[in-house]
């Protein structure tokens, strides 16, 4: 299969600040590829690199075999982009903004175009500037499918958008993907990407943390639950390939996200002196995400409870 | 290049659509400029000169305007972001802009060519159009017709080119805009250092001016092509994509680099007590953000006092320009401030950050006003010192220069910076609003200054007067306190403006006031009146019966011109300046061939002449009463004004009349005095008094005389000539006290029309024994009113009580300056009285 | 068909859709010859990734639940009902056992079990049709 999407070694160095170090990624044609990452993680950098608004301190970048330096015009043309709140000109109509994108385009476009609007049933008559938020995010996402680009590159396009709207955006995404088109997506929302995407991406202080197929990742990660005797009860470090992404203690109980588990693990603690019980749960997308991010998870303190001790791999 | 048009169609319409409001906001602003301009009296002959820049001003207008819609605008909305996601190349974009804003300038120019067509089939330039020179600093340098048509052309265009250059490299539009200033200025600040250079080391040698045009003209092309070359090169790095190397994190504004900024921003320092006041803390944002932009308005206005100060204005007829250029740019300036105050940091957006913490709008208010107090009363403390220190300096031109007065200075900055605030909060737009907003100050002091007359002022009183100029004056910064509140909440466009409306109202009407009193304190007639005043008028021309003619007489009292004398050897020859002679044999001369029944009719530089001879002859009379010579001198004298008053009678003009009357008085002075008693019995005495009896054909003559004047004046002006006298009155010396337009136009129209009717009235009202009190206000109130108080007037029962009355009869001044003033006054009706007791 | 898809319930999207397909047939709902929506229709109705939904199919047709119509896309098999109950029991016996080991981790006896087990049998005999477990799986 063509990588759609190839970076390699991305470095980007701001004064005074590395957004990227070295961020190598492959995206497959057909395939929805979803990028995670903290606000500040260098998500919207990436963006901007493989768009061509930004050149890298150095690393290669390449889209559908094209350098977005040099042949930035053939990529935007069989590119879509979405930012959130795109700035569209506010004095345009629905329809006028339809047909000037249309002149930079082919004839396919307009109809392409007015359909999508006649099925968000936005009035083309109405001026941009008196559209709702998610009507513009609706017209923005219709400019940029109107010339069936083969990838389709969202920036958090639904963050502060109503459910109605986001489904929306989801279903065109599922409909690319089903025509065979590639979608790279940058969000927050947890929730949808679990549903829609193919591969995960994490980015984390500039440096790609994982980046696998969200099945695969799913399976790979899982938290670890014990109960112990004792709060001073030593944990056998686990052998490699397990990662500990993190730990925590509550008390009689720890409990820790472990990378690649297996049952050989799971017997090792169980037969742990001083473990009472061990158990295993899956953890949803946003769980995983943030403890690849290094957070700990949030609780609410409750009077009287011990405080926890949070540590990263290890022991106590 | 169709295919051209058409792969770009879009892009072209685009920019069309945005540059449309500016172009029909200049055009309609042009107009209504000219409109206010023709409206203008005819002796504001500054303002006729500065007239015609005004359609020429407007294409250079829109070339400052035209990138910061096309640019500015694009890149506070991040829009052009957008666009560059498209498969468009930066280059193509760019060149469409540059392309449609020099389209759009060319149709600036056509429109205004047409107008200034408009203007010369009206005829508002009777000289025909002739290009001005151009500014030029400090100096005159004469330029050929074609070269200065082209300069002026190709220097809108160098214009477009830097305001694109200035949007594109800076970041913040209104110093964007404000920089273009000294960019525009550049070429010719070349040009007059290339000639002091030139001055330096050839000295002051005559250049020829086809040379000096031509050499003009190369360094504004050279200019555009380098800035267009600048600008094309700013444009390029703003649009593509942002350099990894150079990136800057910090808010740099005139990198030209990551024009979108990126999220590093370095922190800013947090002082460590927040201010305690709202207005301090808005004070402190004022300056906060937009440095840039309020730098180059303190510039500005820095300028202008300079100017204001050691160049000064010109006084009309020298040949110095003075500070005339800096004046204007610091009262540009000036207005630029006020729109600063509601922009930037003055944005609703931002000020709603203090309203949501619970600042009042009055608070608001003043916060955004206390930078203009701040910066204005340390432009006056400039002014005052660079003032004592110029004024005081030996210049070789201080007698050729003006400095304003800093109370002047003051008031004209205050409300040009009122106005424009006002303009500013209220218009949505920065780029039409620094536009609109000198143009709305010009535009309301020139319609103030020409609608306002003298006139309705003193009918409505001084002090009215004063309350209703001071609230005007201060209106729009009450306007903007009153809508502060809506503006704070984000209400703008159509339902901001709608807030100001009965501000507007007030600001438009206030200035009206005077001229709606005095119109409708204007004695005007009725049509009624008017129509039967026609009637009677045909009625008595068609009735007259008598031809006149006009007495010529030099007078050679102090004349140079001597009177041809019969000399005994059949010849004329001027008689010797010793042997004047002073009799009333030459009078008789100049018309004993003439039949008495004619008329006659004398101009008044002619009867003070013959008035003062008879007067001479009578005081030599009375002086030596004995004197033989002296007495037939005076009875010579006597016959011929006796026949002289016959013979004024019929005459259709009013003037003859009171002629006649003047006459009349003197000979029955004559006949009063003590010296003549015992001549009475002589012919020419009881000629005399005979005359004097005759009281009874007085008044249908002085009748006759007003309608038929009044016909004569009524036909000529209708004829289109200048009608310039009324009966024999000259009109010029009525015409000062009509000021204004609508003073100028009540003049024409209607005043001659009133006096003649209430002249009538007058005679009706004396006739039938009434008093004519009232017809000798409304003849006061017409034409000597703004001079004297009526009690004070010729028409005053005091000017025609017995002794004044006489002496103003013989008075020249009164005589030939008031209508009437002496009908049935106290000599009349001594007379008269006489006439019944005798 | 109705379904109802939880990411983030810890069990695969695909097998999700997997055992909610078997489950419909075994109930009847999908009965054998029954054609059943294209991969984009899923997906769309879903919203779910196309290509889980496809890993899904392909799943369910190796197991010979669901087979290609030539021209027409994916029918229920022959035959499938019968393969689909059996399944289905051995979901739930899965399901059993989960819930035994549950009760004897947290120290019930076997007979303890038991006894609850009958219990709540005889409640709920006759009375299938009130099942408070929301939706299989």
């Amino acid at each position: 299969m063509n990588h759609i999407i190839e970076t390699s070694d991305l470095k980007m160095r701001f004064r005074g600040c590395d957004a990227l170090r070295g961020v190598s990624l492959n995206v497959d044609e057909g395939t929805v590829f979803a990028l995670l990452g903290e606000n500040g993680a260098g998500k919207t950098t990436a963006i901007r690199i493989l768009t061509g608004f930004q050149l890298p301190t150095s690393g290669t970048c390449r889209i559908m075999n094209l350098d977005p330096a040099k042949d930035a015009l053939e990529i935007r043309r069989r590119t879509g982009y979405v930012s959130d709140a795109p700035a569209l000109y506010d004095w345009m109509g629905v329809g006028e903004i339809g047909w000037f994108a249309a002149t930079l385009y082919d004839e396919q476009f307009l109809p392409r175009y007015q359909e999508s609007i006649r099925r968000y049933e936005i009035p083309e008559d109405r001026k941009i500037r008196h559209l709702s938020k998610g009507q513009r995010a609706k017209v923005a996402l219709s400019l940029s499918l109107a010339h069936d680009p083969e990838l389709l590159i969202l920036d958090e396009p639904t963050s502060g958008l109503d459910p109605m709207v986001r489904r929306d955006f989801l279903e065109s995404m599922i409909d690319r993907a089903a025509s065979g088109r590639t979608v790279f997506l940058s969000s927050h929302q947890m929730a949808e990407v679990e549903r829609v995407a193919d591969v995960i991406a994490i980015l984390h202080n500039g440096k790609v943390r994982v980046c696998e197929p969200l099945d695969t990742l799913k399976d790979s990660v899982t938290e670890v639950a014990i109960s112990l005797e004792d709060p001073l009860v030593a944990l056998p470090t686990l052998p490699a390939p397990a990662e500990v992404l993190g730990e925590q203690s509550y008390g009689r109980q720890r409990s820790m996200v472990v990378r690649h588990y297996d049952s050989a693990m799971h017997d090792l603690l169980a037969t742990r002196v001083g473990v009472t019980g061990v158990a295993e749960r899956a953890l949803s997308l946003e769980e995983i995400f943030i403890a690849f991010t290094g957070r700990s998870q949030s609780r609410k303190p409750v009077d009287g409870a011990e405080v926890p001790m949070v540590t990263e791999g290890g022991v106590v | 290049m169709t295919k051209g048009l058409i792969n770009n169609r879009g892009l072209i319409w685009k920019e069309v659509r945005q540059l449309v409001p500016l172009v029909a906001t200049l055009f309609a602003v042009g107009l209504v400029l000219m409109l206010v301009w023709q409206m203008s009296p005819a002796d504001m002959r500054e303002m006729r000169q500065h007239g015609r820049y005004i359609p020429l001003a407007l294409p250079g207008l829109f070339a400052v305007g035209a990138a910061a819609v096309t640019v500015g605008q694009e890149r506070d909305q991040k829009t052009i972001l957008w666009l560059t996601s498209m498969p468009v190349s930066p280059g193509r974009l760019i060149r469409i802009k540059l392309a449609v804003c020099t389209a759009a300038l060319g149709v600036m120019w056509i429109g205004c060519w047409a107008l200034i067509k408009i203007e010369l089939m009206v005829g508002a330039f009777p000289g025909g159009f002739r290009f001005p020179f151009l500014p030029n600093m400090n100096q005159e340098v004469f330029i050929t017709r074609q070269v200065a048509f082209l300069s002026w052309h190709l220097h809108t265009l160098y214009i477009l080119v830097c305001g694109f250059y200035t949007s594109w490299r800076i970041k913040n539009s209104f110093a964007g805009l404000i920089a273009i200033i000294p960019l525009a200025f550049a070429p010719f600040a070349v040009v007059h250092l290339g000639e002091s250079i030139r001055r330096m080391r050839v000295g002051l040698t005559f250049m020829d001016p086809v040379t000096s045009d031509l050499a003009a003209l190369a360094v504004t092309l050279a200019a555009t092509v380098i800035v267009g070359a600048l600008a094309w090169r700013a444009a390029m790095r703003v649009l593509s994509p942002a350099g990894a190397k150079k990136e800057s994190g910090d808010a740099n504004r005139l990198s030209p680099y990551a024009v979108f900024g990126l999220s590093t921003e370095t922190p800013r320092r947090v002082p460590d007590q927040p201010f305690r006041s709202t207005t301090l803390a808005m004070l402190r944002q004022s300056f906060g953000n937009n440095r840039l932009s309020l730098l180059g308005i303190l510039l500005m206005i820095l300028v202008g006092v300079i100017g204001a100060t050691a160049g000064g204005l010109p006084y009309f007829g020298s040949s110095r320009s003075g500070g005339s250029v800096q004046i204007f740019c610091g009262l540009l300036g000036v207005c630029f401030l006020g729109v600063f105050a509601f922009t930037g940091d003055g944005r609703a957006e931002r000020l709603r950050f203090f309203s949501d913490r619970g600042a009042s709008s009055a608070k608001l208010w003043l916060g955004r006003h206390l930078l203009a107090v701040g910066v204005l009363g340390f432009a006056s403390l400039l002014y005052l010192l660079v003032g004592v220190i110029s004024q005081s300096m030996e210049r070789e031109d201080r007698y050729y220069v003006y400095m304003p007065p800093l109370t002047l200075a003051i008031l004209l900055a205050v409300y040009c910076y009122s106005l424009s605030q006002w303009v500013g909060q209220t218009v949505r737009g920065l780029s039409i609003s620094l536009i609109l907003a000198p143009a709305a100050t010009v535009a309301s002091l020139l319609t103030a200054g020409a609608v306002l007359p003298q006139g309705g002022m003193t009918t409505i009183g001084a002090f009215i007067t004063l309350a209703l100029a001071v609230l005007w004056y201060f209106l729009p910064l009450i306007a903007t306190l009153l809508s502060m509140r809506a503006y704070a909440d984000g209400v703008q466009g159509r339902k901001l403006v709608a807030k100001s409306v009965p501000a507007l109202a007030l600001f438009v009407a206030i200035p009206l006031f005077p001229s709606t009193v005095e119109y409708f304190s204007y004695p005007i007639i009725t049509a009624a009146q008017r129509s039967s005043l026609a009637h009677q008028a045909t009625k008595a021309k068609t009735s007259s019966g008598l031809s006149i003619h006009s007495i010529t007489f030099q007078t050679p009292i102090g004349g140079r011109q001597l009177p041809d004398v019969n000399r005994s050897d059949g010849s004329k020859s001027a008689v010797a300046y010793d042997d004047r002679n002073f009799s009333a044999a030459h009078l008789a001369n100049v018309y004993a061939d003439d039949a008495q029944k004619r008329g006659a009719m004398c101009d008044p530089a002619t009867f003070n002449g013959i008035l003062s001879l008879a007067s001479f002859a009578k005081v030599q009379f009375m002086h030596s009463p004995k004197d033989e010579h002296a007495l037939a001198e005076l009875n010579d004298w006597m016959e011929t004004m006796t026949k002289l008053a016959r013979r004024l009678r019929p005459s259709w003009r009013v003037i003859d009349q009171d002629h006649a009357d003047a006459i009349v008085s003197w000979v029955a002075d004559t006949l009063a005095s003590d010296q003549y008693q015992m001549h009475l019995d002589q012919p020419a005495a009881q000629a005399a008094q005979e005359l004097i009896a005759d009281t009874q054909g007085w008044s249908d003559a002085r009748r006759r005389a007003v309608l038929i004047s009044w016909y004569q004046w009524n036909e000529k002006s209708q004829s289109g000539a200048p009608a310039d006298q009324f009966g024999g009155y000259s009109i010029d010396s009525w015409y000062g006290i009509h000021r204004g337009g609508l003073g100028q136009w009540l003049f024409r129209n209607h005043m001659i029309d009133s006096i003649a009717f209430h002249l009538l009235e007058l005679l009706d009202a004396e006739e039938q024994g009434q008093s004519s009190l009232q017809q000798r206000k409304t003849l006061h109130e017409l034409i000597c009113r703004t001079y004297q108080v009526f009690e004070r007037g010729p028409y005053s029962d005091r000017a025609r009580r017995n002794g004044a009355s006489q002496a103003a009869l013989l008075n020249t001044e009164t005589r030939t300056n008031y209508p009437g003033a002496q009908w049935y006054a106290a000599w009349e009706k001594e007379l008269t009285q006489n006439a019944i007791t005798d | 068909m109705l379904f109802t898809i939880d990411p983030s319930n810890g069990v695969a999207i695909y097998l999700q859709i997997v055992r909610q397909i078997k489950f419909a047939i075994a109930e009847r709902t999908l009965r054998p010859g029954q054609l059943i929506p294209s991969v984009r229709a899923l997906s769309q109705q879903m919203t779910v990734n196309p290509n889980t939904v496809t890993r899904a199919l392909q799943d369910l047709q190796a197991e010979g639940i669901v087979e290609t119509l030539r021209g027409k896309g994916m029918v229920v098999c022959e035959g499938a009902t019968a393969t689909c109950r059996v399944q289905r029991k051995e979901i739930i016996a899965d399901r059993i056992a989960g819930v035994l080991s549950e009760a004897l981790s947290a120290g019930l006896s076997g007979k303890e079990v038991q006894q609850i087990v009958s219990r709540k049998l005889k409640t709920l005999e006759g009375k299938v049709a009130s099942i408070s477990s929301p939706v299989p799986d």
